[in-house]
């Protein structure tokens, strides 16, 4: 396999807050490793407060990580010399979800689509005009439009801007941190049409966060599911759609609700709430929702470990039989 | 057929009472039996928020004011109630589940004076406290009697919109109007908030209509769907005919878009073009300029008629037909 | 209705500009030099007026027009002054302050909390007998006074608009502090910026009639309006229209900016603007 664009290794992330009493510390992230290559899709699942945000930060360079790092190219993010860094924030770009506060409403399209070219490369102003005209008909916008202000565009719309601003400097990774959400149901295929045909065509990798399995599905090889902050599952995206073994993927799927009357209910119902990340539960953080649960999974944090197909699963009872 | 309890007939809401004023809704007629839940499904715009106000005479005073057509309730028009018998209407035999549960609830009065309040317009409760507790442990909140002195804020989303089901229950209403009830909750949380209100429907044997963008929530909860485009509905018919065989165009490509967790097709079949603002909605079947299907006849007002038991849509073309 | 208000004020306002750039020029009376002749005369309809002074004269028989039309330069001098430097200041320690954020914006903070607490007629009447009465002083006291308040705004604004997601996104790309606060914040922030900005101008004009009129603004025999409804003080009950009409220039000008300031925000205020989304 090609050279990983992004690679963690041992990734953690602690806030400090202010609790109920006192200060507390919010392990937002915790042992995150992923590797993403050009290319490939990983996808990232999860809910809300599970971390995913924040992982996205930290990869763009955003935010920093409390233990761990993230490497560029196989070199940690901190020991870039500028010329590298340069390079690194051309080859990684960021969609995110909401296209109306994503693009400044003071800058012309063609502005907003050239800053990653102005910002990261020694283009000529000529080259520049090319090159924006280029990618706005990439994602299907008349190249007139880059005269025009974001205000004058739907939200479908602005989304392909977005879009034609990150794949500008011909990126080797994009960042998509659930990029199709607040779309309209009829402009969300478009998108993700859009995306997966441009990744296809120019080679880009992903990094696709998200809540649904249906679009991960869709968009991505290879998924990881994270759960408070940590990595319970990870593996191809067949498997983690269809046959998946942690508990929680599982609720995952039973609860993505199929556009379908008729078709039988995958997986085992979620029940209880998602606990406050100030206060995780001892052992497996998923143990209080988990209809598996035995004394091990209150007592040990179970570790990511191969079920025996070549993913990892972060669960005690994995090997049980007698679920 | 039974008797409707909800009869709306050629509805239709303007921005104010000029003839020419910008319609929100055209020409709205459905019928809501006992018991039964009628999906209602748009996108942004599509006006199905505003019809489901309008039910209750709580859209924007412009909107009321170009209001025209009927809505018949138990055989009463809501549109010609006195102030007075529209305030026990209600909250009382109708009520109301928003999308955002902060928003519904009051931020400085505590879980038990909300849910008191409501309470205490049915007059057979004597131990407001005691029914209070009943109410919210109805709804599956853990120890009921502590929780009842919690303020909003102290609570998860998921917990927040039971406490306002629980508040629009109180006084057991025969219509609960669900205006995207799960779209600011988890995918685990909706799905457990789905089945509880599928549970409390059954319990109290309420008619409800289901406002929502989502395919999978309407497949899982609803009985009869009416699929909302530009201000009209376009069809409508029994879940399982429509999702199986729908014969409007617009149903039809809407339906193949949303990504499924069991396939991963190379494209996902797209609908062109965005759905038109309220301003500037086409002539003619509003659909028509992003139909594959469309022709000249097309640019003239279609009618809606019925094509099998239940199952009626406003299309000159409509497809499949059959099986 | 309020559509009528607003372009009755701007019409006003026009007129005032307009009056303040050239209307000296076409006064037949040097607004310095009064007739001893004509000491008080009353405006031109009142018995014993002429159509020589419209509006009558003052104590020293100046023509009390030509002295308004000239003292409106004056206030559009200090206005146009007081805002170039107040708000540059404060538009530059307040974007400052809020895009660092941390200790630096907690610092300044607090220096902005003590200027806001100054008390002002104190520091003018400090300077004023200190270096005696100038058009300068009366500059730096009142920009002493409101930069304070562009900061505040400034700030605020910019840890709106910091939170965007394009500003990451601009970081995403490289680019740097200056370009990000020059591109994103300043364009962003600049319509809440000239709101207040509007407003001022009647804070302006209200604080250099009072200055005036406490003696340590414009010095006499300038004519400035705080001036003039001072000297005009004493013969209220005599001779009303020296103070009247001053008074009502202060009042017209004050009360146009603020409904142009009010329109302005109502347009411009971002959570009026159209967002989008479901």
């Amino acid at each position: 396999m090609s050279e990983p664009v992004l690679s963690t290794r041992g990734l953690g992330r602690v806030f400090r807050v202010r609790g109920h009493d006192g200060p507390a510390e919010l392990h937002a992230l915790s042992e995150i490793e992923i590797t993403c290559h050009p290319g490939r899709s990983l996808g990232v699942l999860g809910e809300s407060g599970c971390g995913k945000t924040t992982l996205n930060r930290i990869l763009l360079a955003l935010d920093k990580p409390t233990t761990g790092e993230v490497a560029f190219r196989g070199k940690a993010l901190g020991s870039l010399s500028r010329r590298e860094m340069r390079d690194y924030r051309r080859s990684v770009q960021p969609v995110f979800q909401n296209p109306f506060s994503s693009l400044n409403p003071r800058m012309r399209v063609k502005h907003i689509v050239a800053e990653p070219l102005v910002a990261a490369t020694g283009m000529s102003r000529a080259d520049i005009r090319a090159r924006v005209a280029e990618v706005l008909s990439a994602v299907g916008l008349p190249p007139e439009d880059g005269e025009r202000f974001p205000n004058q565009f739907s939200g479908g719309q602005r989304q392909r801007i977005a879009i034609a601003r990150a794949i500008s400097s011909s990126p080797q990774l994009l960042l998509l941190d659930e990029p199709v959400s607040s779309q309209d149901i009829s402009i969300r295929a478009q998108i993700l049409n859009l995306l997966k045909e441009l990744q296809e065509d120019f080679g880009i990798g992903s990094v696709f966060v998200s809540h649904d399995l249906a679009t991960v599905r869709f968009m991505c090889d290879e998924v990881i599911v994270i759960y408070l902050g940590r990595i319970v599952e990870h593996g191809p995206v067949g498997k983690i759609c269809e046959t998946p073994d942690h508990p929680y993927t599982r609720a995952l799927l039973a609860a993505a609700l199929p556009a379908d009357p008729d078709r039988q209910e995958a997986g085992i119902k979620p029940i209880g709430e998602i606990p406050s990340p100030l206060d995780p539960p001892a052992g497996c953080a998923y143990h209080p929702r988990c209809p598996f649960a035995r004394d091990i999974c209150k007592a040990e944090r179970p570790r990511l470990t191969d079920p025996g197909d070549g993913s990892q699963v972060a669960c005690h009872m994995t090997h049980a039989k007698d679920w | 057929m039974s008797v409707p309890l909800l009869s709306i007939r050629d509805l239709t809401v303007r921005v104010g009472p000029s003839q020419n004023a910008p319609v929100i809704i055209e020409d709205v007629s459905l019928d809501l039996q006992p018991g039964e839940t009628l999906g209602l499904v748009g996108e942004s715009g599509s006006g199905k928020s505003t019809l489901g106000m309008s039910i209750l005479r709580l859209a924007a005073p412009p909107l009321d004011k170009g209001t025209s057509g009927s809505i018949i309730y138990k055989g009463r028009d809501v549109r010609k109630l006195s102030n007075r018998n529209l305030h026990t209407l209600r909250g009382g035999e109708i009520s109301m589940i928003l999308q955002d549960p902060m928003a519904s609830l009051n931020p400085v009065f505590s879980i038990g004076a909300q849910l008191k309040e409501a309470l205490r317009r049915v007059p057979s409760h004597r131990d407001l406290d005691g029914a209070a507790a009943n109410a919210l442990a109805e709804v599956k909140i853990p120890s009921p009697r502590s929780r009842l002195k919690s303020y909003p804020h102290q609570m998860s989303g998921g917990m927040r919109q039971r406490i306002v089901s629980a508040i629009a229950l109180a006084q057991t209403p025969e219509l609960l109007i669900c205006d995207e009830p799960t779209t600011s909750l988890d995918v685990t949380i909706q799905y457990q908030f789905l089945e509880l209100l599928a549970e409390l429907q059954k319990a109290h044997h309420m008619a409800m209509l289901f406002i929502t963008h989502d395919f999978g929530v309407v497949a899982k909860t609803c009985d009869r769907v009416a699929i909302m485009y530009a201000g009209q509905i376009v069809e409508t018919g029994p879940v399982r005919e429509i999702f199986h065989n729908p014969r409007h165009w617009y149903t039809r490509a809407l339906l193949a878009s949303v990504p499924r967790t069991d396939e991963k097709p190379a494209r996902l079949p797209q609908i062109t073009g965005a759905p038109p603002s309220v301003t500037r909605r086409p002539s003619g079947c509003r659909f028509h300029p992003r139909c594959e299907a469309a022709s000249a006849l097309c640019s003239t007002e279609p009618k809606f008629e019925i094509v099998a038991e239940g199952h009626a849509l406003r299309c000159f073309h409509p497809a499949g037909g059959g099986a | 209705m309020r559509d009528l208000a607003f372009r009755v004020a701007v019409a006003l306002l026009v007129v005032f500009v307009v009056v303040a750039l050239i209307g000296p020029y076409f006064m037949e009376h040097d607004p310095l030099r009064g007739s001893l002749r004509a000491r008080l005369d009353p405006p031109a309809w009142l018995p014993g007026g002429t159509w020589d002074y419209p509006l009558g004269t003052d104590r020293l028989g100046r023509d009390i027009l030509s002295r308004i039309v000239s003292g409106a330069r004056i206030s559009l001098a200090v206005c146009a002054l007081v805002i170039a430097i107040a708000g540059t200041v404060g538009t530059v320690v307040g974007t400052f302050s809020g895009y660092m954020g941390g200790m630096t914006d907690r610092v300044i903070m607090r220096v902005v909390d003590l200027a806001l607490s100054f008390p002002v007629i104190l520091l003018a009447l400090l300077l004023g007998a200190i270096s005696g009465p100038s058009f300068a002083n009366i500059v730096i006291v009142i920009s002493l006074v409101l930069w304070s308040q562009y900061a505040r705004m400034a700030r605020g604004e910019t840890l709106r608009v910091k939170n965007e997601d394009y500003v990451d996104l601009a970081r995403t790309s490289g680019l740097g502090h200056a370009r990000i606060i020059s591109r994103h914040i300043l364009p962003n922030i600049a319509p809440s910026l000239i709101v207040v900005a509007t407003l001022q101008v009647g804070v302006v004009i209200v604080l250099e009639a009072s200055l005036s009129f406490l003696g340590v603004g414009v010095p006499p025999p300038n004519p400035s309006w705080g001036s003039m409804v001072s000297e005009g003080r004493s013969y209220v009950v005599t001779a009303w229209w020296v103070a009247m009409f001053p008074g009502l220039a202060i009042l017209f000008v004050v009360m146009a900016v603020n409904i142009v300031g009010d329109h302005l925000t109502d347009r411009l205020n971002p959570a009026l603007r159209g967002r989008g989304g479901a």
